[in-house]
C-alpha cells in the first residue's frame, strides 16, 4: 500500500510537468501579451517593446519555460507581472478561500445527496424516488450561477438571513456552499441511486433479508458498502472542479478565489499565475484521484494495492 | 418505531422550513437594521473592476481610488473649469512655451514627506523617464524639460507652445505620488508600491487593497488644501471609504438594494429603471466622456472607398441602437468627439439612417450587390449586441458579416497585428487630442487601427494640438472633424451615458461628477 502511495506520488511528477508544458504552450500560442494590456492602447511602440523586454518576454519561449521549471524546482512559483506579487501568495490567499467553500460544498452534496439517493434506490419508482430524482434533474441542470443568485435573492436580499455576497465569516460561506452542495448534491443523489439499484438487486443482499437481518443493516452494512465505489470515484473528480471550477459562483459571490484568480490572470496573460494557479489545480485533481484510490481500499478490503 | 420518529422530525423540520419561506415572504423588503446599532463610518462604495496595480506610473488603468488617495496640480469643477489645487496658480509665457505653477505650502505627504516643487518634478520625470517605460510617458511628452527655481514654484518648459497643460495635469495619471515612498517602495525598492504602499497627498489615505475583495482608504486627518469647489477644505468628514470588488452587475445590484452598498458608481444600462424604482435611492445621469462606433480598416479593399464607407455610415440606425441595446441610457452620436467638449462638431445629415442612398453609394463603388467581411468586437455584453444590431442593419444594404468576439488581450493584438476588417470600439477620454492618439499616422499601427494614414489629417492635428491658443485648438479640431467626417474615417453610433446612485437613507449631500466622485463634502446619516 505505502509502495502504491510512493509510486502514485512519484507519477504526480511527470504528469505536472506535461501540465504546465501544456498550459505554457497553450498561453503562448493565445494572441495578446500582458505587455500590451500594460502599456495600454496610447503607448507608442517603444515603450511596449520595453516592457515586453521588463517582463522576459522577448527571450525565445523554451527559455522561458525553462526558467519556470527552475524555479518551480526550488519551490519559487515567481511573481505576478501585475501585481508584482509573489504567486504563491496570491495562491495561499486565494486557496484559503476555496477550500472553506469546497468542503462545504462537497460535505453538503454527500450529506444531502447519499440519503436521497439510497431512499430513491430502496424506493424506486415511488413518489419519494420521483420526486427526488426530479429534483435531481434540475439542480443538475440548473446552472451554478443562476441557483446562486436565486439563493442571493430570496436568503439574502428578501429574507435578509445571510449576506448577499464577499466573505470573511462563517455567514458568508452559507449560500456559496449551498449552491455548491445542492449541485453536488444532484449529482451524488442520481450517482448513488444507479449504484444501489445494481447491487440491492443481487443475490447476497436477499441472503442477508433471508438471514433475518433488519432492513437497515441490509442497506447501509451490505448494499450500501458495495455501492460505495463509484460514489467515492466521483468525490475524486469533484475535488479538484470544485477548487477550480467554482469560477462562475466566485463571480456572482465575489469571492477571490482560486477560479477567480485563474480567470483574472488568463484574461490579463499574467502567465506566471496562470501557471501557478493551474499547477497547483493540476496538483488538486490527482490528489482527489488519490484519495479516491485510498478510500477504495478502505471501503472495499477486496481492493489490494500492490 | 425508531424510525416513525425519525421520519417524524425529519417532516417537522420541512414543514417549518416551508411555513418560515412562506411567511417570511418575498417582498424585496430590506433586512431590518438593529436598534442601537453604532454610528457608521463607513460609505461602501462597489467597484465592477479593480486595477491591476496601484502604481500609476506603471499602469494604463486607474481606479476611482486613485482619485481620492492622490492630489493634482489643478482639478476640474462641476462644470469642468479648471481650477488651482496643488498649484496655487499658474502662467504661460507669451510664446506659451513656459508653464509656471505656483505650489500650494503647508502640504505633506500622508508618509510626511512635505509636498514641493522637487516632488512634483521628480513625479513628471519618473512618467517620462524612458526606464520607467510607463504608458503614461507619450502624455506628457510635451515636456522638454521642469525647473524649480524656488521650492514652491515649478516650471514647465515645452517642446512646443502646447494649450493643453491643464489638462493633462488634471487626469488621474497626473496624480503626485510622494517621491520618499516610491523610492523605498517602488520599482528600486521593495516593489510593494502599487500593492501594499499607495503614498499621495490627498483627501483619504491608502490602508489595505485585498485583489478581488476590497479596497480601505482613511481620511487624511491633515488635509486642509480642498479646492475652490468643495464646501469643505479640511479633512473628509467620512471616516473610511471601502471599495467593495463586486464584477458581477446582479450581484452588485443585490447588495445596493438590501442597503450593504451606500453608492454605485456604475449602473448598467439595463438596470437604470429598476434602480429608479427603488425606494430610498437617488439616481444621477450625465452624458459620459466617450463615443462608441464602427470602424473599419481603411487601408483595405472595400474599405479604401469613400463611398462604401458613407454608405456604412447611412446604414446605421443610430437610434434603433440606443433605443434597443442601451434602452435610450445612451445618445446617437453624430459626431467623433463627446458633446460636453469644446472641440463638438456634429453632423447629423452624413450620419443619417438613409439605407437607400446608401444601397447607391455601394453601387457606386463597385459593389451592387453588396459583399461579405468579418465583424470583430470586445467580449462585452453592450458590444456584442451592438455589433449584432450593426450585422443586421448592414446586411440590408447587402453586406454580410460574421462577428467575432475576443477577450480584452486578443482584441489588442488582433488589432495590432492589422486583421481586422470591420469593428467596434469605444473609447473614454476627455479631451480632444484622442483623435490624435487614434489617427495620427505616427499611431500606425497601433493604436490608430483604422489604419488611417493621410497626411493632411496629420497636418490639421499638428495645427490644432500646437495652436497658440485653447480657442485656436478647439477651432483646429472642428477643422479636422468636419475633414474627418467629409472621409467617413469612423461611423460613430452611440454616446454612453454615466449613471450613478446613491442610497439617500444613508448618504448625505452627494453630487455626482462628470468625471471623478467627489466626497470632501458627502456625509453619513
Amino acid at each position: 500500500m505505502y509502495q502504491y502511495l510512493l509510486r502514485r506520488l512519484m507519477l504526480l511528477i511527470p504528469v505536472l510537468v506535461g501540465v504546465t508544458l501544456a498550459v505554457f504552450l497553450l498561453m503562448h500560442l493565445a494572441p495578446g501579451d500582458p505587455a500590451l494590456l500594460i502599456a495600454g492602447q496610447n503607448a507608442p511602440p517603444e515603450v511596449y517593446e520595453r516592457i515586453r523586454q521588463s517582463l522576459g518576454l522577448d527571450r525565445p519561449l523554451y527559455e522561458q519555460y525553462a526558467m519556470f521549471l527552475g524555479r518551480v524546482a526550488r519551490g519559487d512559483l515567481g511573481r505576478s507581472i501585475l501585481l508584482h506579487k509573489r504567486v504563491a501568495d496570491l495562491i495561499a490567499a486565494a486557496l484559503s478561500v476555496t477550500l472553506g467553500l469546497a468542503l462545504g460544498g462537497m460535505g453538503l452534496a454527500y450529506l444531502i445527496g447519499v440519503p436521497v439517493g439510497i431512499v430513491s434506490a430502496v424506493k424506486t419508482y415511488s413518489v419519494v424516488d420521483q420526486a427526488s430524482m426530479v429534483g435531481a434533474l434540475i439542480f443538475v441542470s440548473v446552472p451554478p450561477f443562476w441557483l446562486g443568485l436565486i439563493l442571493m435573492y430570496v436568503f439574502g436580499l428578501c429574507l435578509g438571513w445571510f449576506p448577499i455576497s464577499g466573505h470573511g465569516s462563517l455567514a458568508h460561506d452559507v449560500l456559496p456552499a449551498l449552491t455548491l452542495g445542492l449541485g453536488g448534491a444532484a449529482l451524488v443523489a442520481r450517482m448513488t441511486r444507479s449504484a444501489m439499484l445494481e447491487v440491492v438487486r443481487q443475490d447476497f443482499v436477499r441472503t442477508a433479508r433471508a438471514k433475518g437481518l433488519s432492513e437497515q443493516v441490509v442497506i447501509y452494512k451490505h448494499a450500501l458498502r458495495n455501492a460505495v465505489i463509484p460514489i467515492i470515484s466521483l468525490l475524486g473528480l469533484r475535488l479538484g472542479w470544485t477548487v477550480g471550477g467554482a469560477v462562475t459562483l466566485e463571480m456572482v459571490f465575489s469571492r477571490p478565489g482560486m477560479g477567480r484568480l485563474l480567470v483574472n490572470s488568463i484574461l490579463a496573460r499574467d502567465y506566471p499565475v496562470v501557471q501557478g494557479v493551474l499547477l497547483v489545480l493540476g496538483l488538486a485533481v490527482m490528489l482527489g484521484n488519490l484519495l479516491a484510490d485510498v478510500f477504495y481500499a478502505v471501503a472495499d478490503p477486496r481492493i489490494k494495492y500492490r | 418505531m425508531k424510525r416513525q420518529e425519525h421520519r417524524r422530525f425529519v417532516w417537522c423540520m420541512v414543514a417549518v422550513l416551508a411555513v418560515v419561506l412562506v411567511l417570511g415572504g418575498c417582498t424585496g423588503k430590506q433586512p431590518q437594521s438593529e436598534s442601537g446599532k453604532p454610528v457608521r463610518d463607513t460609505i461602501v462604495v462597489a467597484l465592477a473592476r479593480e486595477g491591476e496595480t496601484l502604481d500609476h506610473i506603471k499602469t494604463s488603468w486607474t481606479t476611482d481610488a486613485h482619485y481620492t488617495v492622490l492630489d493634482r496640480l489643478v482639478e476640474r469643477d462641476f462644470d469642468l473649469k479648471y481650477v488651482p489645487h496643488l498649484a496655487e496658480s499658474w502662467t504661460s509665457s507669451p510664446d506659451g512655451k513656459v508653464w509656471t505653477f505656483k505650489l500650494r505650502k503647508g502640504v505633506k505627504f500622508h508618509d510626511g514627506t512635505p509636498f514641493n516643487a522637487q516632488a512634483v518634478k521628480w513625479f513628471i520625470e519618473a512618467i517620462i523617464d524612458p526606464k520607467n517605460a510607463s504608458p503614461s510617458a507619450s502624455d506628457f511628452a510635451f515636456i522638454s524639460r521642469i525647473e524649480t527655481p524656488d521650492e514652491y514654484t515649478v516650471e514647465f518648459h515645452l517642446k512646443n507652445p502646447y494649450p493643453n497643460v491643464l489638462f493633462k495635469l488634471s487626469t488621474t495619471y497626473a496624480g503626485i505620488i510622494s517621491p520618499e515612498a516610491y523610492k523605498k517602495y517602488g520599482p528600486e525598492g521593495t516593489k510593494e508600491y502599487g500593492t501594499k504602499y499607495m503614498v499621495g497627498t490627498g483627501l483619504y489615505k491608502f490602508v489595505e487593497w485585498v485583489p478581488g475583495d476590497h479596497l480601505l482608504v482613511t481620511a487624511n486627518p491633515d488635509y486642509q488644501w480642498g479646492s475652490e469647489f468643495v464646501q469643505n477644505k479640511g479633512p473628509a468628514y467620512i471616516k473610511n471609504i471601502n471599495y467593495r470588488i463586486i464584477p458581477d452587475a446582479a450581484t452588485r445590484l443585490m447588495e445596493f438594494e438590501a442597503g450593504n452598498v451606500d453608492l454605485l458608481l456604475e449602473v448598467a444600462p439595463q438596470d437604470v429603471d429598476r434602480v429608479s424604482k427603488m425606494a430610498n435611492v437617488q439616481v444621477f445621469r450625465k452624458p459620459h466622456f466617450g463615443l462608441g462606433y464602427l470602424a473599419y480598416a481603411t487601408d483595405k479593399k472595400p474599405f479604401n472607398n469613400v463611398k462604401v464607407r458613407q454608405a456604412i455610415n447611412l446604414a446605421i440606425d443610430r437610434e434603433a441602437i440606443v433605443k434597443s441595446v442601451f434602452f435610450g441610457v445612451a445618445s446617437p452620436a453624430y459626431g467623433y468627439l463627446p458633446p460636453l467638449l469644446p472641440e463638438y462638431v456634429e453632423d447629423r445629415q452624413a450620419h443619417r439612417y438613409d439605407p437607400e442612398q446608401a444601397k447607391k453609394l455601394l453601387a457606386e463603388a463597385g459593389y451592387p450587390n453588396g459583399f461579405k467581411c468579418n465583424l470583430a468586437t470586445l467580449n462585452k455584453t453592450e458590444h456584442v449586441r451592438v455589433a449584432e444590431a450593426v450585422q443586421a442593419q448592414l446586411a440590408k444594404i447587402g453586406i454580410q458579416t460574421e462577428i467575432t468576439q475576443y477577450d480584452n488581450a486578443s482584441y489588442a493584438a488582433f488589432l495590432k497585428e492589422g486583421k481586422q476588417e470591420l469593428f467596434i470600439r469605444e473609447y473614454s477620454w476627455s479631451s480632444a487630442d484622442i483623435l490624435q492618439w487614434f489617427l495620427y499616422s505616427s499611431q500606425f499601427p497601433y493604436p490608430n487601427h483604422s489604419r488611417w494614414v493621410d497626411k493632411k489629417t496629420d497636418q490639421l492635428i499638428d495645427g490644432a494640438e500646437y495652436a497658440p491658443s485653447m480657442e485656436a485648438r478647439a477651432q483646429g479640431y472642428k477643422v479636422l472633424q468636419e475633414y474627418l467626417i467629409s472621409q467617413a474615417v469612423w461611423c460613430p453610433i452611440w454616446f454612453p451615458e454615466k449613471v450613478q446612485a446613491v442610497r439617500t437613507d444613508k448618504v448625505d449631500n452627494f453630487k455626482m461628477h462628470p468625471l471623478y466622485t467627489i466626497f470632501n463634502d458627502v456625509r453619513l446619516k
